[in-house]
C-alpha cells in the first residue's frame, strides 16, 4: 500500500474500528430486545446470536470493499447488496423448519438469511412462551 | 552483532518518533519511512539479500526483523486507530447516527410490540362436544353467518373423532361441494389456506390406482361391491405408481382425490402407500410440533383429507382378502397362522381420536404477525 502501511494493519484497525460500534449496537439491542419483546430469551445468548451475526457483516463489508475503488459507490451498493442477501430466506418462506434442509443451509452461508432464520426461531419459540 | 545493535537503536528511535506523532495520527505513516530516520534502514528487498548473503547470522537477523515488523505493524496500527479516532471525532452527525440508527427499527419493533394483544386462554378437556341441531350460524330463514358457523365447525372437529366410512365421506363431499355452487367461488376457496385444508372435501378428484395387478382389481371390486358411492366416481388404474405419478403431474387440471399403491399382501403382512395432496395433509416431516401452545389442529387433516377413510376402506379390504386367501390356500405355513389364534382375533379397530387436554395459556399475536419480519428488521439495524 502507499505509505508502506501494511494490509493487515489496513484491515484490523476498519475491523477494530467496526468492533466497537457493533459492540455497541449489539449490546443495546440485546438489552432493549430482552426487556421488551423478548423476555423469554436468555440475553446471553441474545447477545451472541447479535454480535456474531455483526461480525460477519464487517467481514461482509471487507468484501464488498474489495469491488470497488470510490467509496459513494460502494456507500450505495453496500446497503443494496447486504439487503439482497437476506431475500433467500423468503424463498422458503411456506417451508417450515424441517423442510428443505440442504437448501437452507446453503442459503444460510449468507448470513443475513442464517441471521432471519434464527429471528424466525426466536419468534416461535417467544410466542409459544416456551 | 554490531546490526543487531543498530537495529536495537532504531526500534529505540522508532518508539520515540512513534510516541511523538502519535496524537498526529496519520503523520507517523509519513515517519516510519526509513529513509527520515537517523538510522536508515534496509527496506525488506535489502533485508532479505543480507539474510542470505550471511548464513550464519540469518536465523537471528531474521527473527529480529520479525519482531521488528510486527513492532512497526502495532506502531501502524495505533496510528490507524487514531485516525479513525479523530475520525469519528470530528464528524459528529455521522457518529452519532451510526451509533444511534438502529434504535430507529428498535423503537419500531417495540412500539409494534407494546400495540398488540395478549390472548389468554384457559385450559380445556375435549372429552364431549356440543352439537345444535341447526348448526349455529345457520339462523330459521336459512342464511349463513359463515363466521360462527365455521367456529362451530372447529369446536365438533375439536371434540372426540370417529373415522367416517366412504360413503359417509364422499355425500358429505358431494354435499359441500353442491352447496358452493359457483365456480368461482370453488376456485377462490381452493387456492386459500383454508380452502386446501378442505379442498379434498370441496373439490373430490378422481381415485388412482397402481400397480395393475390382481390385487388392485380385487381391491377396486371390493370397493365396488360395499360402497354405494365409488361406482359414481372417477377412477383410473396404472401400471405402476411412476406411471400414475407422472399421469397426475401431467394432468393438473384434474382433480385427484388419491392415488393408492399396493406393494405386497399375505396373511402376515400388508404394506400399501395412500398418497393425497401435500396441502391436505399434516407435514410428515415434522413429527413432533415441540413448540406448541393449546391445541393444535393440524391432525384433523387426516379426518378432512379423507386419509383415515381410505386407509380404513383398504384395511377392510386387506382382511377380506386374506381370509379368502388362507382360506384357498394350500401352504402349510398359511393354514398354521391361519389357525392361530393370534392372526385371527386380529381385526380392524374403529378408533375413536380424542385430543389430549392443553393447558392454560396466554399468546401474543406479535409474534405472528411480524415473526416473518423480524430477520428482515433486525438486519436492516445492522
Amino acid at each position: 500500500m502507499i505509505m508502506g502501511l501494511r494490509d493487515w494493519v489496513y484491515q484490523t484497525s476498519w475491523f477494530l474500528t467496526a468492533l466497537v460500534l457493533f459492540f455497541w449496537i449489539s449490546l443495546s439491542t440485546t438489552f432493549l430486545a430482552s426487556v421488551t419483546f423478548l423476555p423469554a430469551s436468555d440475553p446471553r445468548l441474545l447477545f451472541m446470536y447479535f454480535f456474531s451475526f455483526c461480525l460477519s457483516e464487517i467481514t461482509f463489508s471487507f468484501l464488498i470493499a474489495s469491488f470497488f475503488t470510490k467509496a459513494k459507490l460502494a456507500a450505495i451498493v453496500g446497503p443494496v447488496a447486504l439487503f439482497c442477501t437476506v431475500l433467500p430466506r423468503f424463498v422458503f418462506y411456506g417451508s417450515n423448519r424441517y423442510e428443505e434442509q440442504q437448501s437452507k443451509y446453503y442459503a444460510s452461508l449468507l448470513s443475513p438469511t442464517a441471521f432471519s432464520f434464527g429471528a424466525d426461531i426466536i419468534a416461535d419459540y417467544e410466542y409459544s412462551g416456551a | 552483532m554490531v546490526f543487531v545493535a543498530e537495529i536495537k537503536k532504531s526500534i529505540y528511535t522508532y518508539t520515540h518518533t512513534s510516541a511523538r506523532t502519535l496524537a498526529g495520527g496519520i503523520v507517523l505513516l509519513f515517519a516510519q519511512n526509513p529513509a527520515e530516520l537517523r538510522f536508515p534502514l534496509p527496506t525488506s528487498f535489502q533485508r532479505r539479500k543480507f539474510a542470505t548473503n550471511n548464513k550464519s547470522v540469518a536465523p537471528a537477523v531474521l527473527s529480529v526483523h520479525f519482531i521488528q515488523d510486527i513492532m512497526s505493524g502495532l506502531r501502524q496500527l495505533s496510528a490507524s486507530l487514531s485516525k479513525n479516532f479523530i475520525e469519528k471525532k470530528r464528524n459528529t452527525r455521522t457518529t452519532c447516527c451510526e451509533y444511534m440508527s438502529h434504535f430507529i427499527i428498535m423503537l419500531m419493533l417495540i412500539f409494534g410490540y407494546a400495540l398488540s394483544d395478549i390472548l389468554y386462554y384457559d385450559e380445556k378437556i375435549y372429552t364431549t362436544v356440543d352439537i345444535q341441531i341447526p348448526p349455529a350460524g345457520v339462523s330459521s330463514d336459512g342464511t349463513l353467518d359463515i363466521a360462527e358457523l365455521y367456529t362451530s365447525i372447529v369446536d365438533i372437529l375439536s371434540g372426540p373423532l370417529t373415522v367416517p366410512n366412504f360413503d359417509a365421506y364422499i355425500t358429505l363431499s358431494r354435499t359441500m361441494s353442491a352447496s358452493l355452487q359457483s365456480e368461482e367461488l370453488t376456485s377462490v376457496l381452493t387456492n386459500s389456506e383454508f380452502g386446501q385444508k378442505y379442498g379434498n372435501l370441496l373439490t373430490l378428484g378422481s381415485i388412482h390406482f397402481a400397480p395393475d395387478s390382481s390385487e388392485v382389481d380385487s381391491l377396486i371390486d371390493y370397493m365396488n361391491r360395499t360402497t354405494t358411492t365409488f361406482q359414481n366416481l372417477n377412477f383410473q388404474k396404472h401400471k405402476s405408481e411412476g406411471n400414475a405419478i407422472q399421469y397426475i403431474q401431467n394432468h393438473l387440471d384434474e382433480y385427484t382425490f388419491a392415488l393408492i399403491v399396493i406393494h405386497s399382501i399375505s396373511p402376515e403382512a400388508i404394506n400399501y402407500e395412500i398418497r393425497l395432496n401435500y396441502t391436505t395433509m399434516p407435514n410428515t416431516n415434522q413429527i413432533v410440533n415441540w413448540i406448541t401452545i393449546g391445541l393444535d389442529r393440524d391432525y384433523q387433516n387426516y379426518f378432512l383429507s379423507g386419509f383415515l377413510t381410505l386407509q380404513s376402506t383398504i384395511d377392510d379390504w386387506a382382511f377380506n382378502y386374506t381370509d379368502g386367501l388362507i382360506s384357498s390356500s394350500q401352504d402349510p405355513k398359511a393354514i398354521i397362522s391361519s389357525n392361530s389364534s393370534e392372526s385371527r382375533n386380529c381385526r380392524k379397530p374403529n378408533p375413536v381420536t380424542m385430543p389430549f387436554p392443553t393447558a392454560a395459556f396466554d399468546q401474543n399475536l406479535f409474534y405472528q404477525a411480524v415473526g416473518f419480519l423480524l430477520g428482515l428488521a433486525m438486519t436492516s439495524k445492522g
